[in-house]
């Protein structure tokens, strides 16, 4: 009993994170802990030096003083927050208890350093004001067109450009929630990539194909012959490349080719895309990867957008471990958009089994359930990333789908067949129904195993890989 | 005397929806589509109104609202606000700087227009 009441309260003082002083009246800090040169920066003489008051940041002089008064006049302080100078000239903003000790004269208080909170509050403060903004926009022309149109008669033609403003600005509005909500999750740390080597050439030309055919700026794509592999996620590359693209057409008003090229430095591969368009203005150079900001742009109509492309963009690469940028020689000049991913190094690309599946949540169980039978896997999310793991890896069985996004899988086997020469083992999962024809056709092409792509597909495929490269070692 | 009414919205669903609101009412329209443009119109054609939006490229609603009143043959210029934020402090800062009105997007066309008869009218 004794010895815990009689415990010594300086072990503490000195311990807490939070920071503690003795005040007195005449201005001054008498005794301090440690945790205030932590946070600070100043050591507990400089600090007891001076006035406190010099350490307070001029705007919030006022309110101290105010603070302080009330103490003297025997009230507590709770909640009070101000910001406090720091040895490399920033401030922090501590949030303060404290209390008359009465007779001798001091001020007790304890100070915590909110800075975090208080600045991860100003930027969803900031964020919200510009999501309301950005959505009601849209909104404006929604509810304002559906009322006119309910309350006064129009002409044909009216009605039509109304309501299709209103679908526009509709589908602007939902563009606006997903990519928000995207964004979201990726910063969240929710949205997981698949990572895995890829084809550049094939993502290029998945994009172009979504990008579709556009006579005046029709999009050419240049890339080197021996381009590596990339570690990527497919369908997020093709997002942005798609990004990219949409964007040089958008800002082309006058038409001009879009070139997409590629370029090897060491270890990484760098995408870009060139565009004969308005160009940026070198201010706005660094602004434009940021949410929601729109180049001003006043000499042309209005570009539609959400403003959110760009930060997707960015947030997809850096998740890659790559870079986004943008260059510009100015209004009038076109603009150069580039992104680098990191080529597919050796060890990433050797693996037992070559898995050919553009479906990454069945890829995922295969390499658990070959996993738990000692295989390791190496996944290709299409043929054309499989056509050249398949010289490098040594790999000594395939899992294939047939439907992928470019090249079949048919189309895979039988160049795996001719050009590779080779014997491996090969398990099809497919979703398609196959006929007797189909089915003896894979089978004189070598596959061990046609499988129906259903739940237990991943474990019984494992089992037909371990089969036959029992029956070849033995 | 028919009156001129400028309006000043970077979006044209916005100019447009200003447009099919007061077609009916006989004003003579011009439309900006910046803050600069704006400013430029309105030294040009003294128009009686000016529907501002607080947020556009060049000078922001707000600057040109601060030009109207300190120019002496502009000062009597009707001027109504078009906000896309809800902040107060943006509204308090328009009113304070002499806007007659402020709508807030969305608004509804009707308030609109009784907003400007208020305006131009009272």
């Amino acid at each position: 009993m004794s010895s815990a009441s009689n415990v010594d309260y300086e072990g503490f003082f000195n311990l807490s994170v939070d920071l503690l002083c003795l005040a007195g009246y005449d201005g001054y800090f008498k005794r301090l802990n440690p945790a205030w040169t932590q946070t600070l920066g100043f050591t507990q003489i400089e600090l007891m030096a001076r006035p406190y008051m010099d350490f307070v940041h001029p705007d919030d002089r006022e309110a101290t003083l105010a603070e302080a008064e009330k103490l003297a006049q025997g009230a507590n302080v709770i909640h009070f927050r101000n910001r406090y100078a720091c040895r490399d000239g920033s401030y922090r903003w501590l949030a303060w208890s404290a209390m008359p000790t009465g007779s001798d004269e001091l001020i007790c208080a304890v100070a915590r350093d909110v800075t975090d909170e208080v600045e991860l509050d100003r930027a969803k403060d900031e964020l919200i004001a510009m999501v309301s903004h950005e959505l009601r926009t849209p909104l404006a022309s929604l509810v304002g067109f559906s009322e006119l149109l309910l309350s006064r008669e129009f002409t044909a033609a009216q009605r039509k450009q109304y309501l299709e403003t209103m679908l526009n600005e509709g589908r602007r509005l939902t563009d606006l929630i997903n990519e928000f909500l995207d964004l979201q999750r990726m910063e969240g740390g929710y949205a997981r990539l698949n990572l895995g080597p890829a084809d550049l050439p094939t993502l290029v030309k998945r994009a172009v194909a979504t990008a579709g055919e556009n006579p005046q700026t029709p999009i050419e794509v240049s890339l080197p012959e021996d381009l590596p592999l990339v570690v990527a996620d497919a369908n997020s590359v093709i997002q942005v490349l798609l990004n990219l693209l949409s964007n040089a057409r958008k800002y082309s008003p006058d038409g001009g080719t879009i070139l997409v090229e590629a370029k090897v430095f060491d270890d990484t591969v760098e995408v870009s895309i060139r565009d004969h368009g308005l160009g940026i203005p070198a201010d706005a150079l660094p602004k434009l990867f940021s949410k929601f900001y729109r180049v001003p742009n006043s000499v042309r109509r209005r570009t539609s957008g959400t403003g959110l492309g760009l930060a997707i963009s960015r947030k997809i690469i850096e998740s890659h471990g790559g870079r986004v940028g943008a260059e510009s020689d100015g209004l009038g000049q076109g603009s150069r958009f580039y992104f680098t991913l990191r080529a597919a190094e050796a060890t990433t690309r050797s693996g037992d089994v070559l898995l050919v599946e553009d479906d990454v949540g069945f890829a995922r169980l295969l390499e658990a359930e070959l996993g738990l039978k000692g295989l390791s896997s190496v996944w290709a999310p299409d043929a054309e990333t499989a056509d050249k793991l398949i010289g490098q890896m040594g790999a000594r069985a395939v899992v294939l789908d047939l439907m992928l996004p470019g090249a079949s899988g048919e189309d895979f086997l039988a160049r795996l067949r001719s050009t590779h020469k080779s014997k491996l083992p090969v398990v099809v999962v497919t979703i398609q129904e196959l006929d007797a024809t189909e089915t003896l056709a894979l089978r004189s092409a070598g596959v061990v195993a046609v499988l129906k792509k259903h739940s237990g597909a991943a474990k019984e495929a494992a089992g037909f890989v371990t089969d036959a490269l029992t029956s070849l070692g033995a | 005397m028919t009156h001129t009414v400028l309006i000043a919205d970077d979006e044209p669903s916005v100019r447009m929806l200003v447009q099919a609101t007061i077609e009916a009412d006989g004003y003579n329209v011009l439309e900006a589509s910046d803050g600069d443009e704006a400013w430029a119109l309105i030294q040009e054609h003294r128009p009686s109104l000016v529907l501002l939006d607080v947020r556009m490229p060049g000078r922001t609603g707000l600057e040109i609202l601060g030009s109207i009143k300190s120019h002496p043959d502009l000062v009597d210029t009707k001027v109504i606000l078009l906000t896309a934020s809800a902040q107060e402090s943006d509204i308090d800062a328009g009113l304070i700087a002499g806007a007659d009105f402020y709508l807030t997007k969305p608004f509804s066309p009707r308030d609109l227009r009784s907003k400007m008869d208020e305006a131009l009218f009272l």
